[in-house]
């Protein structure tokens, strides 16, 4: 092997004798440059000295800034405890049907949340369902718009993604050190709150930020159900309608505040305080202390509570999709699905399907370009680089749609109108977390293993296709799944960038239900999960076991 | 990317055919196929989009051309169109205020063009040029909870005209938006201005401050509570009281003398991908059915007397409406007497 040389002016002269690496890493730089740092410049700029005035001086503002910041607070403990308590049941207790609680939590992540929005105004809304039957039966009428009715259903929509994130860390923490507590005489909740609690406190402030900064920059329930309760997201809606890029650009920047302080205490905080190992399996042979049956029979309870409200949830969605109008005609009707579903004016479901394929793609391919010459090949502005791959993670979608239409709506690059715009935001908000993934898969593959290939007398492309690559399979389709079904949900990212021939399923189900079309919302919603689980059982059929889906 | 063995050969395949599948829906969006039998029209409605999309279906089966559609509301379609005036996405705005329009007609963003079948249309319903035109009208009125009337008042009679509802006796059982921010309540105010005057119109709304209950951003919001029965009576757009009391709410609706009126128009964005289409359109909207659709579920008045009154409607004709409400006027005004209205309390 050649002998390492150090230094910038070395590594640029390696570069320039490796064409193809020089181009990947100048398309990375102009790419991430053009799409992620240009915007981010354009915001703050347009943010003039005039819009913070303007923000600070009108009470609307910070009202809405501290409504935001109350609400998502409440939803994020909401949601993160249900998500523990979830959790902790599929994994501590010996309660049954676990397979089914696990099913459940997965289905809301088929959904865009604007569907738990949806379902929730046909359950809870003016002439919701259950609102009609309390108030035919009890006179007792039930007004949950605004903060209430904002609460439940974010922690409903935001409770899976807090329960997998916990899951992963109550699977991590080894039986031993429980027996071991046990044995030193500690019972029952002691056990569980000296040892089990504290073991995952990293991963459930973890997950409480992540379910908060969802929550901050949530767009479409809000707007549904907020009601009178204004909140920043749909402020900046509002101003960009208005016409007012600085104003928007403000609430923008107060909107990434927060979500980077989060990403930072992540990095560095959370990073150094985990309990966690790498090498965390449980050892064979122990079995973890589970609860008592006492225990069970609550935590049983709880996850059928909620199961029950999820499948009340989707199950009014599909009555609505196939009947008349569910609550005053029942027939059974094909007519919502073929009209905005099957109908050539009514793309919305295909659109989805189709930028979401190819963005999808796009984001693992770039992500894998990425993760290959950040580990592999030297280049001065490496850091730099690796920053703006990842930084896209810390912006909410709200902000990372504005700054691209303030951006390219004007200036020297328009894209405003096309599909373009719609497929980069999706792409900026997947592609770091397949970065992520693909960083650290590319380290594991040990270049010793590479060099022995090129000394079997691969070349380097061989060497990649024939030996990185196959080892990266599971990783790289494990993010393509994901930045899938992501794309697939996403609203607040794109509901600025939505053209009237590039209408996605979420903006439809998000307007259907605004204006109280609500069958044709709820046919839009199956339509859409119908796709993304036809898709997955396709990507399931090629893969097989390589790809976790449906595995319960 | 993957080179497995057993399954390497099908997953080329399958994304072979993906990748065909994607460029082929990518060149049918974009109207490779089909040429230009094939036509299709670009529509930002301002309508319900179920109402707009049952014209434009009758549209499709007529004359074959396809749609694409997006709904917006009013202040987004605006600014919208405006922004996209240097490379515009959509043919035609269906809907909204005519303010709306008139908008984006001083901006320049519309074309110009006078349908054959709006010769019927009265004057004060249309631009002259063309840049819109009138499809329906939408009066204020004055929407009563019966319910709650007969809790308070008893028989007393209904309040037939605005002047009646500052008698002390309707403290805070009024709901009526704010003329600052909502477009409904400042067509009403407007309208009282110009038949009143501006200072008797200003004298007016301080006697009426008292009496309400509250002032919400939304022009709906007070029928939705005065059906509710949070207060009694609330001053919205009638076809907005009449569609929540056919949703079984005991509401009457009296629109009273100098109400103004909402004119909801249509018009044609200039330079858009299919000016033709979107003429042709305009000449579709203003036929006799379209009219009907829309009428029929909005409980609007057709701009155009051949069209029926829909069921459950109310001619405004029958009532004491301000008939030469002129909304241009109202625009104009808008901004001096908004401010003005500001200063009250």
């Amino acid at each position: 092997m050649m002998k390492e040389k150090k230094g910038i002016g070395e590594s640029i002269k390696r570069l320039f004798k490796d064409p193809s690496s020089l181009v990947l890493v100048l398309t990375s730089f102009i790419f991430l440059g053009l799409f992620v740092i240009y915007p981010l410049i354009v915001v703050v700029f347009s943010s003039g000295f005039d819009s913070w005035g303007t923000f600070f001086s009108k009470p609307r503002y910070s009202k809405a800034l501290l409504n935001t910041i109350v609400s998502s607070s409440l939803s994020a403990i909401t949601a993160t405890t249900v998500g523990f308590i979830y959790a902790y049941a599929i994994n501590y207790s010996n309660i049954k049907g676990k397979k089914f609680f696990r099913f459940i939590a997965f289905i809301p992540l088929l959904a865009p949340s604007v569907m738990s929005g949806l379902a929730f105004l046909l359950l809870f809304g003016r002439g919701g369902m259950i609102s009609q039957w309390l108030y035919s039966n009890f006179n007792f009428e039930l007004d949950l718009y605004g903060l209430p009715g904002l609460w439940i259903v974010q922690t409903i929509s935001y409770f899976p993604l807090a329960y997998m994130t916990i899951t992963g860390v109550l699977r991590a923490i080894s039986p031993n050190l429980e027996i071991a507590a046990q044995n030193l005489g500690a019972r029952g909740f002691k056990l569980f709150r000296t040892i089990t609690l504290k073991l995952a406190l990293p991963g459930v402030i973890n997950a409480f930020l992540l379910v908060a900064i969802n929550c901050f920059a949530d767009f479409g329930n809000p707007k549904l159900i907020g009601g009178n309760y204004s909140l920043l997201a749909v402020e900046i809606y509002g101003e960009i309608i208005n016409n007012e890029p600085g104003l928007a650009s403000v609430m923008g920047i107060i909107l990434v505040i927060p979500a980077l302080l989060v990403f930072w205490l992540q990095n560095k905080v959370l990073s150094k305080g985990s309990y966690q190992t790498v090498s965390g399996k449980p050892v064979s042979g122990l079995k973890r202390i589970t609860t008592s049956k006492k225990t069970d029979a609550m935590l049983f309870t709880f996850n059928s509570l909620i199961s029950l409200f999820i499948i009340m949830m989707f199950g009014i969605t599909i009555l609505f999709a196939f009947t008349k109008n569910f609550g005053r005609d029942n027939a059974f009707t094909l007519d919502h699905i073929r009209k905005v579903v099957f109908s050539s004016s009514s793309p919305a479901v295909m659109n989805s399907l189709v930028l979401s394929l190819v963005s999808a793609v796009l984001a693992v391919a770039f992500a894998l370009v990425l993760a290959y010459i950040i580990v592999r090949k030297p280049f001065p502005g490496k850091k730099l680089l690796d920053f703006s791959a990842v930084l896209p993670i810390a912006l909410p979608g709200t902000f990372v749609g504005l700054a691209l239409i303030v951006t390219f709506s004007k200036g020297p690059i328009i894209l405003q109108g096309s599909a373009a715009l719609i497929v980069i935001a999706m792409l900026l908000k997947q592609m770091p977390v397949g970065y992520r993934g693909l960083t650290a898969a590319f380290k594991q593959v040990d270049k010793s293993i590479e060099e022995a290939a090129t000394n079997l007398g691969a070349n380097s492309r061989k060497t990649l296709t024939t030996v990185v690559f196959p080892m990266l399979q599971k990783t790289v389709v494990a993010n393509f799944v994901y930045a899938f079904m992501k794309n697939m949900n996403t609203l607040s990212t794109i509901i600025f960038l939505i053209t009237p021939k590039w209408v996605v399923a979420a903006v439809s189900i998000f307007n259907y239900a605004e204006t109280g079309t609500y069958y044709w919302a709820a046919a839009v919603a199956v339509g859409l999960m119908g796709a993304t689980l036809g898709t997955l059982g396709i990507i399931k059929l090629i893969f097989r076991s390589k790809v976790k889906i449906f595995d319960f | 990317m993957v080179r497995n063995k057993r399954n390497s050969g099908s997953v080329i395949i399958l994304s072979v055919i993906v990748i065909v599948l994607v460029a082929g829906f990518f060149m049918y969006k974009s109207g490779v196929f089909g040429g230009k039998e094939k036509q299709k029209i670009t529509v930002y409605s301002i309508f319900q989009e179920e109402e707009a999309r049952k014209i434009l279906d009758k549209f499709k089966a007529e004359t074959g051309i396809d749609y694409d559609i997006l709904r917006l509301p009013s202040g987004e379609a605006v600014s919208r169109i405006q922004n996209e005036m240097s490379n515009p996405q959509a043919d035609f705005l269906m809907g909204g205020p005519a303010d709306s329009h008139q908008v984006l007609k001083e901006a320049g963003s519309l074309e110009a063009y006078v349908s054959p079948n709006a010769s019927d249309i009265a004057d004060n319903m249309k631009d002259k040029e063309g840049h819109w035109t009138g499809f329906y009208l939408n009066p204020v009125a004055i929407g009563i909870n019966e319910n709650r009337w007969k809790e308070k008042y008893g028989d007393a009679p209904y309040p037939q005209s605005f002047k009646e509802l500052t008698d002390p006796k309707f403290k805070g059982e009024i709901g009526m938006s704010d003329p600052a921010t909502s477009g409904t309540a400042y067509t009403a105010v407007a309208s009282l201005a110009q038949v009143w005057g501006d200072d008797e119109m200003l004298n007016y709304m301080k006697e009426l401050l008292p009496n309400l209950k509250e002032r919400p951003k939304s022009g709906i919001e007070p029928i939705q509570k005065a059906a509710k029965g949070e207060y009694t009576i609330g001053i919205t757009f009638l076809g907005d009281q009449l569609k929540i009391k056919y949703q079984g709410n005991p509401i009457t609706s009296i629109v009273p003398e100098a109400a103004g009126y909402e004119v909801g128009a249509l018009s044609i964005v200039k330079n858009g991908p299919n000016t033709e289409a979107a003429k042709k359109l305009m000449d579709y909207m203003l036929t006799k059915e379209p009219g009907e659709i829309y009428t029929q579920s909005a409980y609007a008045v057709s701009v155009k007397d051949s069209v029926p009154i829909p069921e459950g409607g109310i001619d405004i004709k029958s009532t004491n409406y301000n008939s030469s409400y002129d909304l241009l006027k109202a625009a104009a005004q808008r901004k001096e007497l908004q401010s003005a209205l500001k200063d009250l309390k």
